[in-house]
């Protein structure tokens, strides 16, 4: 109780708002005996966004094996209609202190804009590699965020103002983010305190509207 | 072989076979017509002329006889459709040039690195020469925002080219120098406060669709200039239209003029002729002392300023402008033609 109470305060405090891709894990304190994690992040990441996620440790043998899944929202203005929502395998592996993992995310997103209403479909690859102590932990991570398809439907401002005959539909391969960056934290309790950085570029290295992420977030070990 | 490894075995031909499905079944972004207008190069029904090496979508009202009316339409990127109400001049006998400016509009896209200043400047004087009719015809530039600026650099470069230019009508031009273009884009970027709807969706929609090609960058341009910006205050029920967005080049002109640094006034106070500035009155991004400035480095100007609109005045007060066009025509003496003429 006092835990949940905790993760309560905590999840308030972070509150207004929630960010990123949540695999930013202590893996040195990662334990199938307490297998329930719960994150919060905010920040920046392609918008001013909030998350909210969980992890399940699997116990494969010798390694470790982690699932779960989050909800992404952008929190500039709060809009239901702009979201992300991923489930995430990863697959740790290493010796001692140092680890390499690697992450893969099926995504799902929407947002409604001025140009029409769009839902895309893809997925997240990450790797990370890094050194992973009892108290702290800082990783080099690389990930390729592929969108395997957008829909595409067209608003009456669009038609009326811009282009009548756009088509609606399913467009394939419309594009995507390639990221690079570190995160670390240090580790106490039952938390995790974790920030996180890198440059984001379009998966033809493009530069983003956006072209860093930036984000803190808390492990809660259940 | 057991029945499971046979489901494994079936079901690696079977996600194949959803996978090509469905890669087929989309659409693609980059075909032409399907998420923005084809340029002149996609749609061979488009009005079309071929200068300077590009290819660029243009048509013209009017006596080709007439004194030229030189349309610019704004950006740098846009297109000249909610210019389109002023072919209302060719009635009164002058010539009305329209045409979307290098990788803008309706017209042919070339990479970012193939952009320059000098040619870019030197388009104008070449669809000029391909709409004359003589070397004496003269020309009165009509430009708006960006094609105001437009103008301007083309006077200071070439005065009143060899005595054809007779004036100017400038609608809301934000800046002649690079110092003033960097203040004017500090108050119009970014257009939304930091908590706004307008910006998380732009911000948002990057992990929809990138710009990695010309069409899905100019798409991605729509999302952003679509909201409008409320210093503008423009009517948000009478937006202006417009075909297409030019992405590239509104980023690669930009951050050339700006990275080369220009200055579009040492000539101005020697062109002879007046130029009428006409500006929205509640456009806070640019008041009216700052039209008062831009217009101070001509020898012979007049700012009017007209109420009840911001930016896109243009748009949303076309009886006012022509009014105040036909008047200005007028006064610096470029008479129409009164014979009958058709589009070319």
């Amino acid at each position: 109780m006092t835990r949940l109470a905790l993760l309560v305060s905590v999840t308030l405090v972070l509150g207004a708002a929630t960010s990123a891709r949540a695999q930013e894990l202590n893996l040195a304190t990662t334990s199938t005996a307490r297998p329930s994690i719960v994150e919060v992040r905010t920040g920046v990441e392609h918008a001013f966004l909030g998350e909210v996620g969980y992890r399940h440790v699997l116990d494969l043998g010798h390694q470790q094996l982690f699932v779960g899944g989050d909800v992404s929202l952008p929190w500039a203005k709060v809009d239901l209609d702009d979201y992300r929502v991923r489930a995430t395998v990863g697959l740790p592996f290493g010796w001692q202190h140092w680890k390499l993992a690697g992450w893969l995310s099926p995504t799902l997103r929407g947002t409604v804009n001025a140009v029409g209403e769009m839902t895309a479909i893809g997925a997240d690859l990450r790797l990370t590699g890094g050194y992973y102590a009892r108290g702290w932990f800082v990783v080099a991570e690389a990930g390729f965020d592929w969108v395997a398809a957008t829909k595409v439907t067209f608003s009456y401002a669009y038609r009326n103002q811009v282009y009548s005959a756009a088509r609606d539909g399913w467009y394939r391969t419309p594009g995507g983010t390639t990221y690079a960056g570190l995160h670390g934290g240090v580790s106490f309790s039952s938390f995790d305190l974790v920030l996180r950085a890198g440059n984001a570029r379009t998966t033809a290295l493009e530069q983003q509207t956006m072209p860093f992420y930036l984000t803190v977030g808390v492990n809660v070990t259940l | 072989m057991s029945t499971k490894s046979w489901n494994r075995t079936a079901l690696v031909p079977v996600l194949g076979l959803a996978l090509a499905l469905g890669a087929t079944a989309c659409l693609d972004p980059d075909a032409a017509g399907n998420l923005v207008p084809a340029t002149v190069d996609e749609d061979p029904s488009l009005p079309r002329i071929e200068v300077n090496g590009t290819a660029l979508h243009a048509e013209a009202f009017g006596n080709p006889g007439a004194p030229m009316i030189m349309v610019l339409h704004g950006g740098p990127g846009g297109d000249y459709r909610s210019l389109l109400p002023y072919r209302a001049l060719a009635g009164d006998g002058y010539y009305v040039v329209y045409w979307d400016h290098r990788g803008a509009g309706l017209s042919r896209r070339h990479p970012a690195s193939s952009y320059s200043l000098v040619q870019y400047l030197e388009d104008l004087r070449q669809v000029i020469e391909r709409f004359s009719s003589s070397n004496g015809q003269p020309i009165v530039f009509l430009g708006h925002s960006w094609g105001a600026m437009y103008a301007t650099w083309f006077i200071d470069e070439h005065g009143d080219y060899a005595g054809r230019v007779a004036g100017a009508v400038l609608s809301e031009p934000g800046a002649f120098t690079s110092a003033g273009l960097r203040d004017y884009l500090d108050r119009l970027l970014p257009p939304w406060g930091l908590t706004s709807e307008e910006l998380n969706d732009v911000l948002w929609a990057d992990q929809f669709m990138s710009p990695s090609s010309q069409a899905r960058a100019d798409l991605v341009q729509a999302i952003r200039v679509l909201p409008g910006s409320p210093k503008e205050h423009n009517d948000p029920d009478n937006p202006p239209p417009f075909w297409r967005m030019g992405a590239v080049i509104n980023t690669r002109l930009l951050e050339m003029a700006l990275d080369r640094g220009f200055d579009w006034t040492a000539h101005l106070g020697s062109f002879p002729h007046k130029v009428l500035f006409l500006r929205g009155e509640l456009n806070e991004n640019m008041p009216l002392a700052h039209q008062q400035e831009l217009a101070s480095h001509y020898a012979l100007s007049e700012v009017i300023t007209v109420m009840g609109a911001g930016h896109e005045a243009i748009w949303e007060k076309q009886d006012q402008f022509l009014a105040h066009i036909r008047a200005y025509l007028a006064e610096i003496g470029v008479a129409p033609m009164r014979d009958a003429g058709g589009a070319r």
